[in-house]
C-alpha cells in the first residue's frame, strides 16, 4: 500500500498555493504535480493508496475523485482520500508526517499491507517503485529511502546521507546550513508496516516522520538503507524549483520525457479542441495544450488548456494555466499567470529594473513574477518585475500608475 | 433529460467516395477536425441535447467505431439506463439478414423502439458535421402535430443532385420530395435527420416493408409515400451543416477549422464536441518550430513548419520539414527536411527524410478515381512508408501498408495510383 503525502502548506510557492496544497499545482501544460506521483503508481502496478491531505485541498479532491484516469477506480483498494476527521478523543489536524501516518495506522491494518510506501505529493519523476520494494524486500531492510545526487549548494533543501559500501545508511543529517558531499533523501520511503507501526506508537510525541522517526532510527543503527535513484527527480516546492523544472521542458531533450509511450504521466483532462493557431501567431519553444487558442508570439513559454493569447500579444518566459487569456498588444515577460486571469489589453508585465521583493527576495528571482487565479489586470497597466498580484485582484485595486517592481499588488486594497 | 425520446444513428454505409481514407472504417469512424470522429458530432449533440438513450446501426467495417465508442464514457452515455448500444445486423429472427436500405437497418430494428414506449424517434446520420440541438426540433414536430419531421437546409444549387430535394409550403408542410434528382426544382434538402412519432414510424416501417419492389430507403420510399398524408414537416436549421460525402467535402470541411472564421466553432463552451481522448502531453514547439493557421492536437511535436493544417495528436514533424495545406492524421511521422502539400496523410504514416508529397501538375486527375482526385488533393493510406527522397505528384493515391520496396521507383507522377487501393 502507498500514502500520499499531499497536506503539507508552504509559503514558498506564493500566491500559487493560496487555494490549493503544492501536490494540486498545475505543472508541465497540463499536468498537477501529484499526477507523477499517482502515474508512477499506476505504471508500478501499485493500485492500493491514501492521500493524506489536509491543507486546501478541494481543487486537489476535485482533481483525484475516484481516480479514474490512473486506473484507481477499483473494486479492491484504489484511492481513499485521508482527511483528518474527529474521534470521540484525541481529535487533531494531522501535526506533521509522522502524526499523518499514525493517525491512518488502521487504514494500513485493514489493508493487511506488508510494506507501505510513504511518498510525497509534490515530486516530480518517474520510478518503478516496484524495484526499490524489490531491493528492500531482499535487503531485509527495516526502511529504503530512496536518495538521488544533490548538488551540494542545494543540501540545505534535503535530508542528507551517507551510505557504506552496501549502501546501508550510516548517518542522516536533515536540511545542513552548511553545503555538504552526498545523497539526498527525496521523501520516498519503503516501511515494513510492522516496524512503522512499532516507531509511531513507541514515540507518541514523534510528529515529523524524517527528524524524529527515520534520523533516530539511522543513529541507532537499524537496517536504513538506501535505493539510489539515477533518474531525473525534482522537488517543485519554491517558485524558483518550480519555474527551473517547468523551464527545463522546453529543452529539445528535456529531462523529463513526457512523451514515452511506455511511460504514461496521466492526468485528469478536460474535452477541449485541438490547439489552434491564427494567422499571426508565431510559436517557438514552447509547450501548447489542447484548447489553446494562440493569435499572438509565444516563445519559451507554456500554455495550459484554454489559454487564449490574443493579437500583437507577445509571451515570453512564462507560465499561463488553464483559461488565462492575454488581450491584445499585452506583453508578458517572465510571469507565472495562474487559472482564469484576464490580462487586459496592452498590459505589461515584466518591465524595468529587477529590484528584488519586498518581502521574500530569495523566492523571486531572475525578473519572475507571480499574477495570482481569477485576477483581472485591467487594460494598459505597466507591472515591473519581481511583483506578485494576489489572486483575485480587479480594477479597483489598482490606481492606474506602474506597479513598481518589487511590490505587491492586493485584494480589496492598497498597492 | 429527454426520456421520451429514443435515437438511432445510421453508421453502416460504406462511404466509397471516401476512398481509402474508408477503406477500413466505416465512415463515420473517419477521423475529423485535428481530434475527432465523424460521428462525435451528431453523438455530441445528441448528449447537449439530452437524448441520452441511442441505437448506433452499424454494418460495414464496424470494429474501429466499436471500439471508438466503447461503453459510451466519452459521452456520459455509460448508464445504468438508456446509453448507447450498438446494433449490427444478426440473424436468428424472421427478418434477419443484412441491412438493404435506412428504413430496413431501422425496421429490422423496430422491436427496439416499441419496447421503449417512446413518443418520439430521432432517425440521424453518423457522418454529418454540423452542432444542432435536437429539442427545437422536436418542440416543432410537437407543435405541428407532425408524423414526421426533416431537418432541412439549402445547399448551393451545383450540389442539389447529391441531396434529397424539399419543397415546402408556407407552413413548412413538406409537399414535394425527390431523392438526388438530375434537376432539381428547390435547393432545399434533406439533412438526414428525422424526428418521427414512433406509431407513425411503426406503421410506415411495416408497411414498407411488405412492399416487395420498395428499396426501403427513407428518402426513396418512405418519406415520398407520406407527402399525401400532409403530415410531414420540414424544420428549417441555417447552422453549418456538412454532409462529408466525398474526398473533397472532408477536405474543404477540415480547412474552413483552420481559416480566419470557421464555421464550425470547436471552442464553444456550451456545445462541447466530446471524444475518447488518449492521454497525450501537450504539444510541443521546438526551436526551429513554427505554425500559422492551424489546429494541432495534444501530444504533436513540431520542429518544422507548419502553415493551413490540421494535426491529429501524436504527430511528429521533423526539423526543416514543411507541412502546408494537409491533415496529418494520428501519430504519423514527417522526418526531417520533408515537404507536404494538400496531402491527406492516414495514421501512423512515415514520411522519409526529404520526401515530397503534393508537387507538379494539378491538373492530371486520378487515373483511378477521376471524379474523387482532381483538384491537386493526395491521399495516403494508413501504416504506409515513404522512402526518403521520395518525389509524390498532386492528384496521387497511395494504399495503406505500403513499404519502401513497394516504391519501385522514388518518382510518382501527378495522378498515380500505388498499391491496392480498393
Amino acid at each position: 500500500m502507498a500514502l500520499v503525502l499531499a497536506g503539507g502548506s508552504t509559503r514558498d510557492l506564493s500566491v500559487l498555493t493560496d487555494m490549493r496544497a503544492a501536490s494540486s499545482l498545475p505543472f508541465g501544460g497540463k499536468y498537477r504535480v501529484i499526477d507523477f506521483t499517482l502515474s508512477n503508481l499506476c505504471n508500478s502496478q501499485i493500485y492500493q493508496l491514501g492521500l493524506l491531505t489536509q491543507h486546501a485541498p478541494l481543487s486537489l479532491h476535485a482533481h483525484v475523485g475516484i481516480g479514474k484516469p490512473w486506473d484507481l477506480d477499483r473494486r479492491e483498494g484504489g484511492v481513499m482520500i485521508l482527511q483528518p476527521y474527529q474521534r470521540q478523543s484525541d481529535t487533531r489536524w494531522y501535526l506533521g508526517t509522522a502524526d499523518a501516518v499514525r493517525q491512518n495506522l488502521d487504514v494500513l491494518r485493514h489493508a493487511r499491507a506488508r510494506w507501505v510506501l510513504i511518498l510525497p505529493g509534490d515530486l516530480v519523476y518517474k520510478m518503478d517503485y516496484s524495484w526499490l520494494l524489490e531491493e528492500h524486500i531482499e535487503r531485509n531492510a527495516a526502511v529504503t529511502l530512496a536518495v538521488g545526487p544533490i548538488d551540494p549548494k542545494e543540501s540545505h533543501r534535503f535530508g542528507m546521507c551517507q551510505v557504506d559500501e552496501h549502501n546501508r545508511i550510516v548517518a542522516f543529517r536533515e536540511k545542513p546550513t552548511e553545503a555538504m558531499e552526498g545523497l539526498g533523501y527525496m521523501g520516498i520511503a519503503c516501511f515494513n508496516v510492522e516496524v512503522l507501526h512499532k516507531e509511531l506508537c513507541d514515540r507518541p510525541e514523534a510528529n515529523n516522520l524524517v527528524t524524529e522517526i527515520i534520523e533516530p532510527m539511522v543513529a541507532r543503527g537499524d537496517r536504513v538503507e538506501a535505493y539510489r535513484y539515477e533518474g531525473y527527480w525534482e522537488d517543485v516546492g519554491t517558485v524558483d524549483t518550480y519555474y527551473r523544472a517547468s523551464m527545463d521542458l522546453l529543452n529539445d531533450t528535456p529531462r523529463l520525457n513526457l512523451y514515452d509511450p511506455e511511460w504514461v504521466v496521466y492526468t485528469r483532462s478536460v474535452e477541449l479542441p485541438p490547439a489552434r493557431l491564427g494567422a499571426q501567431a508565431m510559436v517557438e519553444r514552447s509547450l501548447l495544450a489542447n484548447g489553446c487558442n494562440v493569435e499572438g508570439t509565444v516563445e519559451n513559454s507554456i500554455l495550459f488548456p484554454g489559454v487564449r493569447v490574443e493579437e500583437g500579444a507577445v509571451v515570453k518566459h512564462s507560465i499561463l494555466m488553464n483559461g488565462a487569456s492575454v488581450a491584445a498588444g499585452a506583453t508578458l515577460d517572465h510571469v507565472i499567470v495562474d487559472k482564469d486571469v484576464r490580462i487586459g489589453v496592452n498590459v505589461l508585465i515584466g518591465q524595468g529594473e529587477a529590484v528584488p521583493h519586498k518581502d521574500f527576495p530569495e523566492l523571486l528571482t531572475g525578473g519572475l513574477s507571480i499574477v495570482g487565479r481569477d485576477a483581472v489586470i485591467p487594460d494598459g497597466i505597466i507591472i515591473g518585475k519581481h511583483c506578485v498580484i494576489e489572486p483575485g485582484v480587479h480594477a479597483v485595486d489598482f490606481d492606474g500608475a506602474p506597479v513598481e517592481s518589487g511590490t505587491r499588488i492586493r485584494r480589496g486594497g492598497d498597492a | 433529460m429527454n426520456r421520451d425520446v429514443y435515437a438511432l444513428l445510421l453508421a453502416g454505409g460504406v462511404g466509397s467516395r471516401l476512398s481509402i481514407l474508408s477503406a477500413k472504417r466505416a465512415k463515420p469512424a473517419v477521423p475529423f477536425g485535428g481530434k475527432y470522429r465523424i460521428i462525435d458530432f451528431t453523438l455530441s449533440n445528441c448528449v447537449n441535447s439530452g437524448v441520452d438513450d441511442i441505437g448506433i446501426l452499424t454494418q460495414y467495417r464496424p470494429m474501429s467505431l466499436n471500439e471508438h465508442i466503447g461503453n459510451g464514457k466519452a459521452w456520459d452515455l455509460d448508464r445504468m439506463t438508456g446509453g448507447v448500444t450498438l446494433l449490427q445486423p444478426f440473424l436468428g429472427r424472421q427478418t434477419g439478414d443484412w441491412y438493404v436500405g435506412t428504413a430496413d437497418a431501422v425496421y429490422q430494428n423496430l422491436d427496439q423502439v416499441t419496447r421503449r414506449k417512446v413518443e418520439h424517434v430521432l432517425i440521424l446520420s453518423g457522418d454529418h458535421v454540423y452542432n444542432m440541438d435536437y429539442n427545437r426540433m422536436i418542440r416543432f414536430h410537437e407543435e405541428k402535430g407532425a408524423d414526421v419531421t426533416l431537418a432541412v437546409t439549402t445547399v448551393p444549387w451545383e450540389m442539389t443532385d447529391q441531396f434529397g430535394i424539399v419543397e415546402t409550403d408556407e407552413n413548412a408542410r413538406v409537399i414535394g420530395f425527390e431523392e438526388k434528382p438530375a434537376r432539381a426544382r428547390s435547393n432545399l434538402v434533406s439533412m438526414g435527420v428525422y424526428v418521427w412519432s414512433a406509431k407513425a414510424l411503426v406503421r410506415r416501417l411495416t408497411e414498407d416493408a411488405a412492399k416487395p419492389d420498395s428499396q426501403h430507403d427513407f428518402g426513396r420510399n418512405i418519406i415520398p409515400a407520406m407527402i399525401p398524408d400532409g403530415k410531414a414537416f420540414g424544420y428549417r436549421f441555417d447552422g453549418y451543416w456538412q454532409d462529408i460525402g466525398t474526398l473533397e467535402a472532408y477536405y474543404e470541411a477540415n480547412l474552413n477549422l483552420v481559416s480566419d472564421r470557421p464555421q464550425l466553432d470547436l471552442f464553444d463552451a456550451e456545445w462541447k464536441i466530446h471524444t475518447p481522448s488518449a492521454e497525450r502531453p501537450p504539444v510541443k514547439f521546438g526551436s526551429g518550430g513554427r505554425s500559422q493557421y492551424s489546429l494541432i492536437a495534444n501530444g504533436c511535436i513540431i520542429q518544422g513548419n507548419v502553415e493551413r493544417s490540421v494535426l491529429f495528436p501524436g504527430v511528429y514533424v521533423g526539423p526543416g520539414a514543411h507541412v502546408s495545406d494537409s491533415i496529418i492524421m494520428n501519430d504519423t511521422r514527417i522526418e526531417a527536411g520533408a515537404r507536404i502539400d494538400r496531402t491527406i496523410l492516414d495514421k501512423q504514416i512515415v514520411v522519409g527524410e526529404r520526401a515530397i508529397i503534393g508537387h507538379g501538375d494539378a491538373s492530371v486527375a486520378n487515373i483511378r478515381i477521376p471524379q474523387l482526385l482532381h483538384s491537386g488533393l493526395t491521399v495516403v493510406g494508413k501504416g504506409t512508408v515513404i522512402p526518403k527522397e521520395a518525389r509524390i505528384g498532386r492528384n496521387c493515391c497511395l494504399a495503406a501498408d505500403l513499404t519502401e520496396a513497394d516504391f519501385t521507383s522514388l518518382e510518382l507522377p501527378p495522378g498515380s495510383v500505388l498499391g491496392d487501393t480498393g
